[in-house]
C-alpha cells in the first residue's frame, strides 16, 4: 500500500512540518541543558555534606550509616533553616501588610489583586494553521489587549509590589528547598558509599595505612560525650 | 554528536518526567514550610535551654580535638625523626671538612724567610709569589708585608 494515497503533503505543509521539528529539537536541547545545569547546582549544594562531615568521619566518631544519616540530616535541616529565614520573613511580612490593608478597608477578599493583575497582563492572539486537521501556531502573535497599570491607586501599587516581592520570596524559598533536597540526596549517597563493605577498598586502606592518616580511635570519654546529645553545642 | 544526542535524550526523558518532578518538589516545599516552623520552635527551645543552634555541634568539637591531638602526635614524631636526621647530617659535615686536605709547598731562604708558596691542585702545579697576598692564611699578613718591603729595598 502506498502511503502517498493516505497522506498528501503540500509544499507549505512540508515547510511547517520541518519548522515544527526544528523547534521541537531546540526545546528538547534547551531542556537537556537545563537539566545539566540543575544537576551541577545540586552537586555544588551537595558539597556541604562532604565539608561538614569530613572531620567527624576522619576522627572515627561515627561508625554506622544510621548515625551518619542522623547527624548529616540534622546539619542539613539547620542550614536550611538559616537559609530560608530571609524568604520566609519576606513572605510573612508581605502577607501581614496585605492583611493590615484588608483590615483597614474591612474587606477580606483578594479580588482587587486578581483584577489589577489581569489588567497588568497583555492578551495575545496567535495565528494558527491546520496541519492534518490540527491547528498549529504559524506566525508571531498580535497584541489584542495591552497592559494597563493603575498608578494613581494605592491598592494597585500594593498589588504590584506584593506580586513582585512575594514572587521573589517564593522563588528564593524554592531554591532553598531544592538545595535541601540535593543535600539530603548527597547524604544518603555518601553514607551508602562510605559504609559500603568493599573488600578492594579494605585492601587499599590497609596498604595505605602507613601514610599520615588518622587511625586512632576516639577515647571512651569522647565516645560518651557524643553518644548522648551529640548534636548539642558544647 | 554523541553528546548532542545524549543532551536531547535527557531533554526528552525529563520533559516527560517534569510534571512528576515539579509535583514532587511542590509537595516537598510544603513539607519544608512545616520543617521551617519546627526548626524555628526548636531553636526557641534550644535558646531557653542555653544552647545555640548556630554554634558547632558537640560532634564537630570533639572531632576537632581528637584530630588535633593526633596531628600533634604526628608532628612530634616527625620532629624527633628530623632531629635524629640532623645529628647524622652534622657528623657527616664534620667528616667532610676534616677529610679534605690540600697539600701546599712552602719555599724559604736560608734565614727562614718566606720565598714562595705553591698550592697543589688537580689543574695547577704552582702559583707565583704575587698570589701569596690574595690567599687566605696559613701566613700572617704582617709577614707578607714585610716580605714585600724587603723586596723593594733589594730593588
Amino acid at each position: 500500500m502506498n502511503i502517498n494515497i493516505l497522506v498528501s503533503l503540500s509544499e507549505n505543509d512540508k515547510r511547517v512540518l520541518i519548522a515544527l521539528l526544528l523547534v521541537f529539537i531546540l526545546i528538547l536541547l534547551l531542556f537537556g541543558y537545563l537539566v545539566k545545569l540543575i544537576k551541577f547546582i545540586c552537586n555544588v549544594q551537595g558539597e556541604f555534606v562532604d565539608k561538614s562531615m569530613y572531620d567527624i568521619l576522619d576522627a572515627n566518631l561515627i561508625t554506622t550509616r544510621k548515625e551518619f544519616n542522623r547527624i548529616s540530616l540534622e546539619k542539613n535541616r539547620r542550614k536550611f533553616y538559616f537559609e530560608a529565614r530571609i524568604p520566609m520573613l519576606i513572605l510573612i511580612s508581605m502577607f501581614f501588610i496585605v492583611l493590615i490593608y484588608q483590615i483597614v478597608i474591612s474587606n477580606f477578599s483578594w479580588e482587587f489583586m486578581v483584577f489589577y493583575l489581569k489588567e497588568a497582563c497583555i492578551k495575545l492572539s496567535w495565528p494558527t494553521q491546520k496541519l492534518f486537521g490540527i491547528p498549529f501556531i504559524s506566525d508571531w502573535p498580535t497584541v489584542i489587549k495591552p497592559a494597563v497599570f493603575y498608578l494613581n491607586k494605592f491598592d494597585a501599587w500594593l498589588t504590584y509590589i506584593f506580586t513582585l516581592v512575594a514572587s521573589y520570596g517564593v522563588i528564593h524559598f524554592l531554591v532553598c528547598v531544592c538545595a535541601l533536597l540535593s543535600r539530603n540526596y548527597r547524604t544518603f549517597t555518601a553514607g551508602r558509599d562510605y559504609f559500603k563493605k568493599n573488600i578492594n577498598d579494605l585492601k587499599k586502606a590497609k596498604i595505605n595505612s602507613g601514610n599520615n592518616v588518622h587511625l586512632e580511635k576516639p577515647t571512651k570519654e569522647m565516645q560518651e560525650l557524643v553518644e548522648k546529645d551529640g548534636t548539642k553545642s558544647l | 554528536m554523541l553528546d548532542f544526542l545524549k543532551t536531547v535524550g535527557q531533554g526528552i526523558l525529563y520533559l516527560i518526567l517534569s510534571p512528576f518532578i515539579i509535583l514532587g518538589v511542590l509537595l516537598y516545599s510544603v513539607y519544608c514550610v512545616f520543617l521551617f516552623l519546627f526548626m524555628f520552635f526548636k531553636r526557641l527551645y534550644m535558646f531557653f535551654k542555653g544552647e545555640d543552634m548556630k554554634a558547632a555541634m558537640r560532634y564537630d568539637k570533639v572531632a576537632k580535638i581528637h584530630l588535633e591531638q593526633q596531628d600533634e602526635k604526628i608532628e612530634k614524631e616527625k620532629q624527633e625523626a628530623s632531629n635524629n636526621d640532623g645529628n647524622k647530617n652534622e657528623t657527616t659535615h664534620i667528616e667532610k671538612t676534616t677529610t679534605i686536605v690540600q697539600p701546599i709547598i712552602i719555599q724559604t731562604d736560608e734565614d727562614g724567610k718566606l720565598k714562595n708558596i705553591s698550592y697543589i691542585t688537580p689543574n695547577s702545579t704552582t702559583s707565583s709569589q704575587e698570589n701569596i697576598k690574595n690567599t687566605e692564611p696559613p701566613l700572617d699578613n704582617q709577614e707578607v708585608e714585610q716580605d714585600s718591603s724587603i723586596d723593594k729595598e733589594e730593588e
